[in-house]
């Protein structure tokens, strides 16, 4: 029994309990408390990710014990609900994120200056919450923390939000309960299809995999798999914010205080690809098989709406919630594919596009904080009254739209080597949304930092060194699995092979 | 010397990263030293290794595994360098005028506030280019493909307050961008093909028929590939219907220009298309279309470049031509002349921008109505700019002249007169134009208002070094030498040639003088008036001064369009998907009994039903699973 992976997440939530504690406008003690519990869970995950040992592979540093068991739960089979944490090659490239994410959204907060004890306590629970999505060996607690997230989320952006914050809050809120319906039901029709394949129900991971993976083929792709199957991509699909079902995310992302931006674009979205990794591509191959036209279809429309739309925005909290999107459709389109390029390129994507959106709305978080706005018109030129924040504002624009040299590159390369071999003509329709993104993010560049220098905008301050530094770490990172992408090849390589090897065989 | 050629690149990498280090602020004295350091020991490795080349040394890849991300084979990316005589022959050119770009830039530059911050990314951009021809895959090759976007892209956009600057910047990294993306697409179906990014590999599998996809026959698939390929190469090479952000891009410093926009990174698609020739001498039809495109490159650019008033923008459509004619060249299966041409090209094109550089920094305006008469007052710059001006027209012995002599004479060998009438029209454009350049610079009356000043050596010492290379570097690949640059390139299977005979340099000559002396009638004799021709021929002078309306055309084609179906789908979005969401919502609140209470705004209700909300969803789907108990 490992209990660091439950040190994860309970280090967040007591920070965030102490934070609350907090007299009400105290600035120091709560920042210092989500800093030290952030950066504390941050290392604890680093020394996961370095000592999981990649030869072995499964899930590593695991804490399971019996929760409760329900005696007849459905059709007279008994269903027993672990109390299970533990990563493995899957889980530890995302949680790594929600570290690297996590502690540079706290360390970005610094401008938050009301019921600053109610703020980080709520953003630690955020951070426990995410922590414990990936770090759940069982379904049970894995939806247990999905719904845990939605309560700091909507208090974030209720309280310390926009002009319309409380409508955006209960968007979110609207949205991701639906979803969470969905994804319920979808878990115990997963355990109830296993408990028929396998004669028990389980909402273990392990088992659940193991049980739907060898099952009968015939069960496997019953009708109600393949109902299961739709509904939970439907629910993935809101918590990914890919269209139809996306429009929460633009009107979030523009009422969301900058750190809450950095989580929700970097983090929160990418629960969704997840689940989809975890749940549909491990546990209902056969349903991602015979659907897989279905979702790279979904992956080229959101490319390619979501590009065009970004083109046209002239909020950059808008702009970007189109760029997180367009990059979730490459996720889905390379994940549909099911090849070992593919999935790869998938994981990837997630990962990048998370460090990436993070450091973008850190560097649009600090210009909203200096210029007043973050809207395109009011501003130009600022890359002479702000160089650094403008040329770290470029390394991330650069870095969404795939530049080599940072982790998105790489993976839309093994995305694309993925879809193509499986989708060819869909995939060029798919590529063609790289050149969207140029376009869109460097003409936002040219309008926000590029040209003369407005005289309201000539003696802006720069960012600090402490206020730059989430965005410097970020780059770090985001370059770091650019240059070296066996970091997250390596780790995740077993886990994704045999997702892939669940089509073939 | 050869296991070393990592070092190439490295040198700037480490001189870039130093600067970095060094900040903003750095003396400009310092800043330039180091650059020209580093490019410097980059040109005597780049020597080094060259000799050991042309010697005979070992070819091998030197290869390491980047990633692994799949059992088996074909499911790892390999990383590496490799030389051979191509690449060691671009090694050469790219460090010698890195070099003295360089040190050009430190009597250009002098006095920018952002002095260090140029020479950081100039060593950005030689790392990023000396790392593209040493990639042994198309991998690694489209990584620093991209890379040198990059720095063109910054460069270009190098003086950001300027409107024009920031757009051109954009539009090129764009319009190379809409390359790129072809490019990367045929890059993944070779490698789905074979298993491999690597070149050799890949022409292996060619020659062997390993080269298939379920969906596609092998010469279908080669003809695909090999055009997805060149439309990278198009993009990066500024060719014919992708050339519109080459004479754009001449917002950047003219040291880029010289640089970047001439010498080396648009040759990057001229050595990408000979690099992977066996992909297209696999497919005729591949083979056509670069040679067709290449072929009307070479006259537009060069017809463009007859009406132009920005001295730099003559010179740009004259890069966008030249370049052609190497595509042509590669298109008729020319390798080795078209390797030449780009080898000669590199080092007057160069000169051209940097002479150029030279007048514009003395008269500190672009444009060709406000110079004239400064031969005597610039003696070095004009007479340097004279050698440029010869070897671009081919006038013999003149490197240009060897170089375009030998493209032209391939297109006649390969039966392709129609490509070789084109290839002579464009070379009399070619005279006329930059003759007429010189003379509106350097003869005649002085127009501007500045008084000019000869440069200091840090300019003039890059220019007549150029010269000379501008003079003598043909002769490497001239008869009388027996065609040595030829010979030491070699031939891949598949390529042919002819060497240019007395005919054809017969010809050609006097196209260029014919040229040169129009230029001279009208702009140095002023026997004619220009201002008469343009009149009688104004629906041909109106084309080539408004560049054929490419700009114009594609905004109405391709960029209000693309606006308007962003501006479509926001609408949709925010008034049809949204509209029936709130729709939904609206009805789904009002089924609920708190809905005043909701409006009251406080957090602390709304966050207490949520709460509730959250626990009813639970409650209710649990009960919906465990109602149907028996």
């Amino acid at each position: 029994m490992h209990v660091a992976t439950l040190w994860v997440v309970l280090i967040p939530f007591a920070a965030g309990l102490i934070s609350w504690l907090a007299p009400r406008d105290s600035r120091s003690l709560p920042r210092a408390a989500a800093l030290l519990g952030s950066l504390v869970s941050a290392v604890l995950v680093g020394a996961m990710y370095l000592g999981y040992d990649r030869a072995a592979g499964g899930s590593q540093f695991a804490f399971s014990r019996p929760w409760f068991t329900v005696g007849d739960a459905l059709a007279d089979m008994p269903l027993t609900v672990t109390f299970g944490f533990g990563v493995d090659g899957l889980s530890l490239p995302l949680l790594a994120l929600t570290a690297v994410v996590g502690f540079t959204a706290v360390w970005a907060s610094k401008g938050i200056r009301n019921r600053t004890n109610e703020y980080y306590g709520w953003l630690m629970i955020l951070l426990a919450g995410l922590y414990g999505v990936f770090a759940s060996t069982d379904l049970f607690l894995l939806f247990f923390f999905l719904e845990l997230i939605l309560i700091p989320m909507y208090f974030l952006i209720g309280i310390w939000g926009g002009a319309e914050r409380t409508k955006a809050a209960a968007k979110f809120l609207i949205y991701r309960g639906l979803s969470s319906i969905g994804i319920v039901v979808a878990f115990f029709g997963l355990a109830y299809l296993a408990g028929k394949i396998g004669g028990d129900m389980t909402l273990d991971v392990a088992a659940l995999t193991r049980q739907l993976h060898g099952g009968a083929a015939a069960a496997q792709s019953a009708p109600v798999a393949g109902a299961l199957f739709l509904l939970l991509l439907a629910a993935i699909l809101v918590e990914e914010a890919l269209v139809p079902f996306h429009t929460w995310l633009p009107f979030a992302h523009a009422q969301a205080p900058a750190p809450v931006n950095m989580i929700l674009g970097g983090v929160v979205v990418k629960t969704g690809a997840y689940l989809f990794l975890r749940v549909a591509a491990g546990m209902m191959p056969a349903m991602v098989g015979r659907y897989a036209v279905l979702v790279a279809v979904i992956g080229v429309l959101n490319i390619l709406w979501a590009g065009l739309i970004a083109f046209v925005q002239s909020d950059w909290r808008r702009l970007l919630a189109y760029t997180t999107i367009s990059h979730m459709g490459i996720f889905l389109l390379a994940a549909a594919s099911m090849t070992p390029a593919g999935l790869q390129g998938a994981l990837f994507v997630a990962v990048s596009s998370g460090l990436l959106t993070a450091l973008l709305f850190a560097g649009v978080g600090l210009i909203g904080e200096r210029a007043g706005t973050v809207d395109m018109a009011g501003l130009g030129g600022l890359s002479k009254p702000m160089p650094y924040v403008s040329g770290l504002l470029l390394a991330g624009a650069l870095g969404s739209l795939g530049l080599p040299g940072m982790g998105q590159f790489v993976g839309e390369v093994l995305s694309f080597s993925g879809s193509f071999s499986v989708f060819p003509r869909l995939s060029a329709f798919g590529i063609a949304g790289i050149l969207l993104a140029a376009v869109y993010l460097l003409r936002a560049m040219q309008r926000t930092t590029f040209g003369p220098t407005p005289a309201t905008k000539e003696h802006l301050r720069d960012g600090t060194v402490g206020e730059v530094l989430p965005m410097v770490l970020l780059l770090i990172a985001v370059i770091g699995v650019g240059v070296f992408p066996a970091v997250i090849g390596h780790t995740a390589g077993a886990a994704l092979a045999a997702l892939a090897a669940g089509i073939g065989g | 010397m050869i296991a070393y050629a990592w070092l190439v690149p490295a040198i700037p990498l480490v001189a870039y990263l130093l600067l970095l280090a060094l900040g903003r602020r750095v003396h400009e004295g310092v800043a330039a030293a180091i650059g020209v350091l580093a490019t410097l020991i980059s040109l005597v490795l780049s020597l080094m290794i060259f000799v050991d080349v042309a010697q005979g040394g070992g070819q091998l890849p030197y290869l390491w595994t980047w990633l692994t991300f799949g059992p088996g084979p074909g499911h790892t990316w390999q990383a590496g360098f490799e030389v051979n005589s191509l690449n060691a022959l671009m090694l050469v050119v790219v460090s010698f005028v890195s070099t003295l770009v360089l040190l050009f830039s430190r009597g250009y530059m002098h006095g920018d506030p952002r002095f260090g911050v140029f020479y950081q990314y100039l060593l950005l951009f030689v790392f990023s280019m000396l790392g593209l021809v040493i990639s042994p895959n198309f991998l690694q090759l489209y990584v620093f493909w991209e890379l040198v976007g990059l720095c063109s892209y910054l460069l270009v956009g190098f003086w950001y307050e300027k409107p024009e600057a920031a757009a051109a910047a954009k539009k090129s990294f764009v319009v190379t961008r809409l390359g790129d993306v072809g490019l990367l697409a045929g890059i993944i179906l070779l490698y789905l093909a074979t298993g491999s990014f690597d070149y050799d590999d890949i022409a292996r599998a060619i020659q062997t028929g390993g080269l298939q996809i379920h969906w596609i026959g092998p010469q279908g698939l080669a003809t695909l590939g090999a055009l997805l390929v060149f439309l990278g190469a198009a993009g990066k090479s500024a060719q014919f219907p992708l050339h519109v952000w080459l004479p754009d891009a001449m917002e950047g410093p003219t040291p880029v220009s010289a640089l970047i926009h001439a010498a080396t990174m648009v040759a990057a698609g001229v050595y990408l298309v000979a690099r992977s020739f066996a992909l297209f001498d696999a497919s005729p039809v591949a083979l056509d279309v670069v040679a067709y495109i290449g072929g009307i490159t070479a006259i537009l650019g060069a017809a463009i470049g007859l009406t132009q008033r920005d001295i730099k923008r003559v010179i740009a459509y004259s890069t966008i031509s030249q370049l052609g004619y190497m595509m042509m060249g590669l298109g008729v299966a020319a390798y080795s002349a078209a390797v030449f041409h780009l080898f000669t090209h590199a080092f007057f094109k160069a000169l051209l921008f940097l002479a150029a550089g030279s007048v514009i920094h003395a008269v500190d305006t672009q444009d060709l109505g406000r110079m004239g008469g400064l031969w005597r007052r610039m003696p070095v710059t004009a007479s340097t700019f004279l050698f440029g001006a010869l070897a671009l027209s081919g006038v013999p012995p003149f490197a240009g002249f060897w170089s375009k002599d030998e493209i032209l004479a391939s297109t006649l060998a390969a039966g392709r007169p129609l490509l070789f009438a084109l290839g002579m029209v464009a070379a009399f454009f070619t005279a006329f134009y930059i003759f007429r350049v010189f003379f509106l610079t350097f003869t005649g009356r002085y127009r501007g208002d500045r008084v000019p000043r000869e440069s200091g050596w840090v300019m003039t010492l890059p220019l007549v070094l150029l010269a000379l290379m501008a003079l003598g570097a043909g002769w490497a690949g001239a008869p009388f030498t027996g065609y040595a640059l030829e010979r030491f390139l070699g031939e891949p299977s598949g390529a042919s040639e002819a060497g240019a005979g007395p005919g054809v340099m017969a010809i050609s000559t006097a196209v260029s003088l014919l040229g040169i002396g129009l230029a001279w009638l009208m702009y140095g004799e002023r026997a004619t008036s220009p201002e008469a021709w343009s009149r009688s021929l104004w629906p041909l002078y109106r084309l080539s001064f408004h560049k054929f309306y490419f700009d114009e055309l594609y905004q109405a084609v391709i960029v209000r369009p693309a606006f308007a179906l962003g501006k479509a789908f926001d609408w949709v979005d925010r008034r049809i998907i949204d509209g029936i969401v709130r729709l939904a919502a609206e009805a789904t609140l009002a089924v609920a009994s708190g809905v005043r209470r909701i409006q009251t705004g406080q957090v602390q209700t709304y966050g207490l039903i949520t709460l509730l909300g959250i626990v009813a969803l639970i409650a209710v789907s649990w009960s919906l699973l465990w109602g149907v108990r028996s």
